[in-house]
């Protein structure tokens, strides 16, 4: 199973968003099968990372080059294996939950058998499945989420890019996107964004980001052993002074 | 390019949705045409009648009264006597148009089979009106001096008009209608779409996925093509019931043609959307470019062969006038393919390009 996984290289890349320099030498490694989170304030260049990930921007300078066991793959293979939901809202606010998941299934090309199994499961998972008929633009900003993920879900990706995905969502719900991130970590690398620094812990790995560079990068606790600190905002504190 | 017909289908249905919950969008196709043509169909007059025309009777007598009767009687001028000293104090005002001065010896010439002298002013500061008064004037002249000097002309020109006998300015006016309205509304209706999709940022969405911009594109067209279809149907429902305009032409390849010209509009309209990515922008762009091409440039108002060079070669690409010469061809004449070949084979050209041009153009990424 985790030989078909994915894992994505970053080296000294480097974008220009206007005059402002999103990112600066930017080198990290995802390796497959954990929970990546991005850490950083507004403004740090998460987003710009992950766009520059799925050929979403295009890159100034360095290379983003993706693997599955040690062989370095083509951008198109790897993108029929991705998916990401951004931070802002991309869902149609007219469709309702069922009828996203099956516009996301027509355009996977997955069998009405296997989306009716594997649509019901996702959504008992997120708690969906009674909102099913319920318009995206009516539906809360956690359940917004869910619905979010669940479309990417239903390719069953083998990389998954969640920009943002806790932002504007209320604790509980917070607590069940986790849980479903953490659900999907065994078939699935999971690179997710924050600006909150608590989900910081909550990663197999950690890239911290400030102002378009790469601070540090490692597990959650060895990240702050390393910088003897008691979370993760003294990293940023530390770093800036 | 490979394409995959299930995300076409993906696309489209996604789109119908969209479409049957936007009410905007429902009025757009289904009412808009109807009233479009209806109100630019009563509007739009390329005749003049009832000119005001002023009168200065010096003769006084029964020979120039019946001139001004047989003026009156074409339905052409509203004749109306003037008893002032400056005739073109009123012409002046923009209160008349024309000014007819008899000679005070009109009556007696006549009646002693001399030339009799008629003086006609004319407002040339609007020159069709000018031309079209003298036109009509001259020949209302021509038949008074046959009725009142008795006596016949050296020849006598019998003019039969083919396709409109009685020159009926509506027949042409709402055939070239037609082409205004479907073709601004299938461009404004696919303007719309792209953009949409990149303000709501659920395109951004959409190019993580493996969808290609030939599937969008092919995806976002097909249910325009209903709903524009729909919208012609009723135009021409509407031309042919209340308006009266005949149908000469062959109705299978009439719908054909009119498929086609759809398709290069909504694929025109992708391309402003694709490019423009704003709807406010789009919307504006599709304004100008189906509009103002439609009425200025496609043959609809001014005749194609009395513009200057350039604007002649710029009307090529103009897919409104291949459709204006289909439609006048096939309602009036009853043209047929071997008659249209040249229109519609520019058509397909122009839909063909306009395709590709929009897929070319559709960006994959999101840089600005």
């Amino acid at each position: 199973m985790k030989n078909n996984l994915l894992s994505v290289r970053v080296k000294n890349a480097a974008k220009k968003m206007g005059k402002n320099q999103a990112l600066d030498n930017v080198s990290l490694f995802f390796d497959e099968s954990l929970v990546h989170g991005i850490i950083g304030p507004n403004g740090a260049g998460k987003t710009t990372l992950i766009r520059l990930m799925i050929n979403l921007l295009k890159i100034d300078r360095g290379s983003v080059k993706y693997y599955s066991g040690g062989k370095e793959l083509d951008f198109a293979f790897v993108k029929e294996q991705s998916a990401y939901f951004p931070q802002e809202q991309s869902l149609y606010s007219d469709l309702s939950c069922i009828e996203h998941l099956e516009f996301f299934a027509r355009l996977y090309n997955i069998s009405s058998a296997d989306f009716m199994r594997r649509s019901r499961n996702l959504l008992e998972l997120t708690g969906l499945l009674k909102f099913s008929d319920r318009k995206a633009g009516n539906l809360s900003g956690g359940m917004y989420k869910k619905l979010g993920l669940v479309c990417v879900l239903l390719n069953r990706p083998k990389i998954l890019f969640l920009d943002e995905p806790t932002i504007g969502v209320d604790p509980l719900s917070r607590r069940e996107l986790w849980d479903l991130v953490y659900g999907l970590s065994n078939e699935t690398t999971v690179i997710l964004s924050t600006s909150y620094m608590d989900e910081a812990v909550k990663c197999a790995k950690t890239h911290i980001l400030n102002e378009g560079k790469s601070i540090a990068s490692g597990n959650p606790q060895e990240l702050l052993e390393q910088f003897k600190v008691k979370n993760f905002e003294d990293i940023f504190l530390k770093s800036i002074a | 390019m490979s394409l995959d017909l299930s995300r076409v289908k993906a696309m489209a249905l996604k789109e119908c949705k969209h479409i049957i919950r936007d009410k905007f969008t429902v009025i757009m196709g289904f009412c808009l045409p109807i009233a479009l043509i209806l109100f630019f169909g009563f509007v739009i007059e390329l005749n003049y009648d009832n000119i005001n025309i002023l009168i200065k009777d010096d003769s006084n007598s029964g020979q120039s009264r019946e001139f001004v009767e047989k003026l009156k009687a074409g339905g052409y001028f509203n004749p109306v006597y003037f008893f002032g000293s400056d005739i073109l104090e009123p012409i002046n005002k923009n209160q008349s148009a024309a000014a007819a001065i008899i000679d005070k010896d009109f009556g007696k010439n006549i009646k002693n089979l001399k030339p009799a002298k008629i003086q006609i002013l004319l407002d040339g500061s609007d020159g069709q009106k000018a031309g079209l008064s003298i036109s009509y004037i001259s020949g209302i002249l021509e038949q008074i001096t046959k009725d009142l000097y008795g006596g016949k002309s050296a020849y006598e020109i019998r003019t039969r008009f083919l396709f409109n006998p009685q020159l009926n300015g509506k027949w042409f006016t709402i055939s070239g209608l037609m082409v205004v309205i479907i073709g601004l509304l299938s461009i404004l209706m696919t303007a719309l779409t792209i953009s949409k999709e990149w303000e709501k940022g659920s395109m951004e969405l959409l190019l993580s996925t493996r969808i290609k911009p030939i599937e969008i594109v092919l995806g976002k067209i097909a249910p325009y093509i209903f709903l524009s279809f729909i919208g012609a149907l009723l135009v021409f429902i509407t031309a042919r019931t209340i308006f009266g305009i005949p149908f000469n032409g062959n109705i299978l390849l009439f719908w054909i043609m009119c498929f086609i010209y759809i398709v290069s509009c909504l694929s025109l309209g992708i391309l402003i959307s694709v490019i423009a990515r704003q709807q406010q922008l789009s919307m504006m762009i599709s304004m100008v470019i189906g509009l103002m091409p439609s009425m200025l440039l496609s043959g609809f108002i001014f005749p194609i062969e009395n513009m200057p060079l350039f604007f002649r070669i710029l009307t090529f690409i103009l897919p409104q006038r291949w459709f204006m010469e289909i439609c006048r061809g096939v309602f009036l004449r009853g043209a047929g393919f071997t008659d249209l070949f040249l229109p519609l084979f520019m058509l397909c050209l122009f839909c063909f390009l306009m395709i590709i041009a929009a897929c070319k153009k559709f960006k994959t990424d999101i840089e600005i």
